[in-house]
């Protein structure tokens, strides 16, 4: 008769197997479903990241946009730029100015009626001596700027120069470096091998306005010895510029309603931050995943539309524009198959 | 004396024997799928901290702004899962640098403006200065005890330290 003792014990061994192997499956499991929960908020934390700096991007330069939006002190009416010089003491070189107006002047009558000869500047010479003779008649003597010290429109030109080219380095690096790589730096910090972004998604949509900007010069008029306001004149001929190149200030682009991103954060199978994982002979799943995120600003663009900037006071739009949107773009998280534009 | 071996009784006594380690491991299981669900739950918080922070657009202090998340946490937290204990949480809050404008942000506030001319040529000139600002970090620590059949093992701890950790830029 065959003996039933200890017949359990096997079965008993076998379903501890299984417990074991169970035991380890929940292991891996278990470690590949928080992988992938903090592989999202990788990418959601990185998506919004890359958002809010290209939010702060377009908040800087909306505000430069702004300054330089504005007629007279910046180039809101570009053949108006002007920088008043602070009145001054007439001092001998006004007069010495004037009488060496006067003298060309005169110098240039004679030789065009003797010699029939026209020098290259003589009419100029000759209205500004007329006007020169003219004025000290009444009592009047006057100086134009730029002079080489104080010389204001150097000083604006510089100004405006230095507001595009900082502009523009924001574009840049905050709009496109700068944002890939901050998101693909919080997106390592939380278990990301590396992100992928699809091409141009981080162009902020902005491009430049071209045309003239015109520097004036100052007019400075003293009667009888006591100076009146500055007025602006004419601009010196060194500080106009007329090349079609000149950039002025930043309006929206073709692509400027696209406003949505979408990353991907991955981490490969053979990771380091996957540890001794998984127990046993298989391999880490390749991990992926997927956010989207946008910049909006709820109560405008915040930039002008080429179409609105044409004409005499064009850059006033841009400062226009960002008074009514200056409360800011923010950034948040939205669906990935959804269409955002602003 | 002969004695007959008289099987009646014997399965029960052999179940007896494999049934504390059987359980032992259904214990395992249940425990180390808690550390996992538990730690989830750590995950999503901290993520539900960071994106309370970087969507808080109101004028808080950064101190102010740390004890709301810490609370808006503890909160996020015991709702989804009463019983893990208060006690054994920490949180620690980094807000970060906020998006601030950098100088007047009215067109009314101009004559701010010339300091900022000069303030933004410095720091383009230091690179290093012109890209520096910090990420918002949220970190939730919560001590799980280990269960009073785990503690007899020497050496094993008695807490489990949990993690939940987000990072975002503001």
């Amino acid at each position: 008769m065959m003996s039933d003792r200890g017949q359990i014990l096997p079965m008993a061994m076998v379903m501890t197997l299984l417990l074991a192997l169970f035991w380890v499956m929940l292991l891996n499991v278990g470690k590949l479903i928080t992988d992938r929960v903090q592989m999202q908020i990788a990418a959601d934390t990185a998506v919004q990241s890359a958002c809010a700096i290209r939010a702060r991007a377009l908040n800087s330069v909306g505000l430069m946009n702004a300054w330089l939006g504005i007629p007279g002190f910046a180039i809101g009416a570009p053949h108006l730029a002007w920088w008043p010089v602070p009145r001054h003491a007439m001092g001998t070189d006004v007069i010495l100015q004037k009488g060496r107006d006067i003298a060309a002047a005169v110098k240039a009558i004679k030789k065009l009626i003797v010699s029939g000869v026209s020098e290259g500047n003589t009419v100029n010479t000759i209205l500004t001596g007329l006007l020169q003779g003219f004025s000290s008649y009444f009592g009047l003597a006057y100086d134009i700027h730029p002079r080489p010290a104080p010389n204001y429109a150097a000083l604006q030109q510089k100004f405006i120069h230095l507001v595009i080219k900082i502009q523009t380095n924001y574009v840049k690096t905050y709009g496109g470096g700068l944002a890939y790589q901050r998101a693909r730096q919080i997106a390592r910090l939380q278990g990301a091998d590396d992100i992928y972004v699809p091409p141009r998604s981080f162009s902020l949509g902005l491009t430049r306005n071209h045309g003239d900007i015109w520097y004036l010069s100052t007019l400075h008029v003293w009667f009888k010895g006591k100076p009146l306001p500055p007025a602006p004149s004419f601009p010196d001929p060194d500080y106009q510029e007329d090349s079609p190149a000149t950039v002025r200030w930043y309006e929206q682009g073709p692509n400027f309603h696209r406003k949505a991103m979408r990353l991907y954060a991955f981490r490969r199978p053979n990771s380091p931050a996957n540890g001794p994982f998984p127990l046993g002979p298989s391999e880490m799943p390749y991990l992926y995943t997927v956010a989207a995120a946008r910049v909006y600003n709820p109560d405008g663009p915040m930039f002008p539309s080429p179409g609105q900037t044409r004409g005499e006071f064009g850059g006033l739009h841009a400062a226009t524009a960002y008074a009514k949107a200056s409360d800011g773009w923010y950034s948040q998280l939205v669906p990935v198959g959804g269409i955002y534009e602003h | 004396m002969n004695t007959k071996w008289d099987p009646r009784g014997q399965s029960l006594i052999e179940l007896i024997m494999v049934l504390p380690i059987l359980i032992t491991f259904w214990a395992a299981m249940v425990w180390f799928a808690r550390i996992f669900v538990i730690k989830i739950e750590l995950m999503h918080t901290a993520r539900h901290g960071i994106f309370w922070l970087a969507y808080n657009h109101t004028t808080m202090t950064s101190q102010q702004e740390q004890q709301a998340v810490r609370a808006e946490c503890l909160h996020f937290l015991q709702s989804q899962d009463p019983s893990l204990a208060a006690n054994g949480l920490t949180i620690t809050v980094k807000p970060g640098d906020r998006w601030h404008a950098d100088g007047p942000t009215k067109l009314t506030q101009l004559p701010q403006f010339f300091t900022l001319v000069t303030r933004l040529e410095r720091l383009l000139k230091d690179t290093a200065g012109f890209v520096h600002f910090d990420p918002a970090s949220i970190t939730i620590d919560y001590a799980l005890p280990a269960p009073p059949l785990l503690r007899v093992i020497p050496g094993f701890p008695t807490t489990i330290p949990l993690r939940g950790y987000s990072v975002c830029y503001r």
